[in-house]
């Protein structure tokens, strides 16, 4: 993933540790991401709703107002997030939230503490084109 | 004469007096609390000042390899607390080669020392700082000065010594750990089931299930159900065991029969059908539930004839598990439901399944 391949492409972060929030969005932008982080569940309720799609969200489970769980319900009710990938962001013990949000419609999940390597990786594979057959 | 003249002055003079002493003491109070909000609020400009220096750095260097170390910001000793709990935030949400860096860079500024002289501040949280800073750093040196912390009577500071030694070594840290489990009531759960997934349960599943089976029975059940969390395989393989030890004591019998995994183990449970406890009872009847098949429904339909209405609604609900929602199998059971109670509960349990 080039820099101009990604210099349109638009990450949401939904996620409420300041610090795991940073991280994410040094990660991100590293990957020249135009990244936009918020940090509750009635902001990203509302950002959902009202604002411009993006091409892939990280969502944290544990939020406050809304949790990621009720986040992905949204995100898959809505016709044009639907096809929006999302990775889980869980800890290590709370696997089975992300086999609960798997079923909810989640693409992938990774659980923190979590090789920044690793999830640029998982984006990078979430976010790569569909490879289309030769004719 | 005189004397009675004199009493209402000296009176006059204590009330002035006891009036500037009170004054003097309000204005003092004030003083130091405004002394105290200045000091505060001056921290927290400091703290914001190294957090928009530092966050920067320290995540580049958790994330990014490089051949050199990176040139770093000069950094008062005093303010080492304000960088150590940056650091400390970083390394608990990274892992792998990040970690080795960061652990790098702590050593360079010197983040081990001050974590040794921050143990033995009287501030809880800057010791706290301090047990998380060793931990991350991951130094057999700490070993003893974390360990003898262990016991400490406050459980927050008790628990993240038990976190730092299992990050430094938790196959020596488990036997420490497990004899403060059983007695520390109030540490986190949910944490704890973490610290022990980290441990690995290849290190710590041998010294949890001798813990738990040489625990007195009476401190058994609150932990059983947190074992369960931790490691499900682990907690029937226990919970067996417990049941066969102490198969007469109600509480454990109770708790125990919820953790059971194994379907084989069903035929050695039914007896607790005619168990005196309710809980027992109740608690079987939802075992039946979730590992019994169709040769399990006569006993549900039992324990729905039950005295205690809870152990009628367990039943109730394990056999609609059991049932499935087949309308001709249902009205077969409810034909066979002579009892009256049986027979609401089982209308109630359709009726509460119907409404889901």
């Amino acid at each position: 993933m080039t820099g101009e391949s990604n210099a349109q492409q638009r990450l949401l972060i939904i996620e409420d540790d300041v610090h795991m929030a940073y991280l994410l969005g040094y990660l991100a932008e590293r990957e020249h991401f135009l990244v936009e982080t918020i940090a509750d569940g009635r902001q990203a309720v509302q950002r959902i709703s009202a604002g411009p799609v993006v091409d892939l969200v990280l969502l944290d489970i544990m939020l406050p107002y809304a949790d990621g769980f009720e986040l992905l319900a949204c995100l898959r009710a809505n016709p044009e997030w639907q096809g929006v990938p999302v990775i889980i962001l869980t800890s290590k013990t709370r696997e089975h939230d992300a086999v609960r949000a798997l079923d909810l419609g989640a693409d992938d999940f990774l659980t923190k503490p979590f090789s920044p390597s690793e999830l640029v990786a998982r984006i990078r594979r979430r976010l790569r084109p569909p490879q289309v057959a030769p004719p | 004469m005189a004397d009675v003249n004199a009493a209402p002055e000296l009176i006059v003079t204590l009330a002035w007096r006891s009036a500037e002493i009170a004054a003097a003491s309000s204005v003092l109070m004030l003083l130091v609390a405004l002394a105290i909000r200045q000091y505060l609020r001056h921290e927290e400009r400091v703290r914001a000042r190294i957090v928009k220096l530092w966050r920067p750095l320290l995540t580049r260097i958790a994330i990014e390899e490089t051949d050199e170390p990176p040139a770093l910001p000069r950094l008062a000793a005093r303010h080492r607390p304000f960088l150590m709990d940056e650091w400390n935030a970083l390394q608990d949400a990274v892992r792998g080669s990040s970690v080795e860096r960061l652990n790098a860079l702590a050593l360079r500024l010197g983040l081990d020392g001050a974590a040794r002289q921050l143990m033995d501040s009287r501030h809880v949280g800057k010791q706290i700082l301090a047990i998380r800073a060793l931990g991350h750093l991951r130094d057999p040196g700490a070993w003893s000065v974390l360990e003898a912390r262990l016991a400490a009577p406050n459980a927050l500071v008790s628990f993240y010594v038990a976190a730092a030694l299992v990050q430094i070594d938790a196959q020596r840290a488990m036997p420490g750990i497990m004899s403060q489990l059983a007695e520390r009531e109030s540490w986190p759960g949910e944490a704890m089931a973490r610290l022990i997934v980290d441990a690995g349960t290849q290190v710590a599943g041998e010294p949890i299930r001798v813990m738990m089976l040489s625990l007195p029975p009476a401190k058994v059940p609150p932990l059983l159900p947190w074992l369960a969390r931790v490691d499900s395989i682990l907690a029937n393989e226990v919970a067996v065991e417990l049941l066969r030890r102490h198969k007469d004591d109600i509480h454990v019998v109770a708790a125990a029969l919820l953790v059971v995994l194994e379907p084989q183990e069903l035929p050695g449970l039914l007896h607790f059908a005619t168990s005196a406890d309710a809980d027992v009872r109740k608690n079987l009847a939802q075992t039946l539930g979730r590992l019994g098949g169709p040769t399990e429904t006569g006993l549900l339909i039992q324990l729905m004839c039950d005295r205690v209405w809870w152990v009628r609604y367990r039943a109730g609900q394990s056999l609609l598990k059991l049932l499935g929602t087949d309308r001709l199998t249902l009205d077969t059971l409810r034909s066979q439901l002579s009892d009256p109670y049986s027979l609401d509960m089982f209308e109630h349990v359709c009726a509460e399944r119907a409404t889901a």
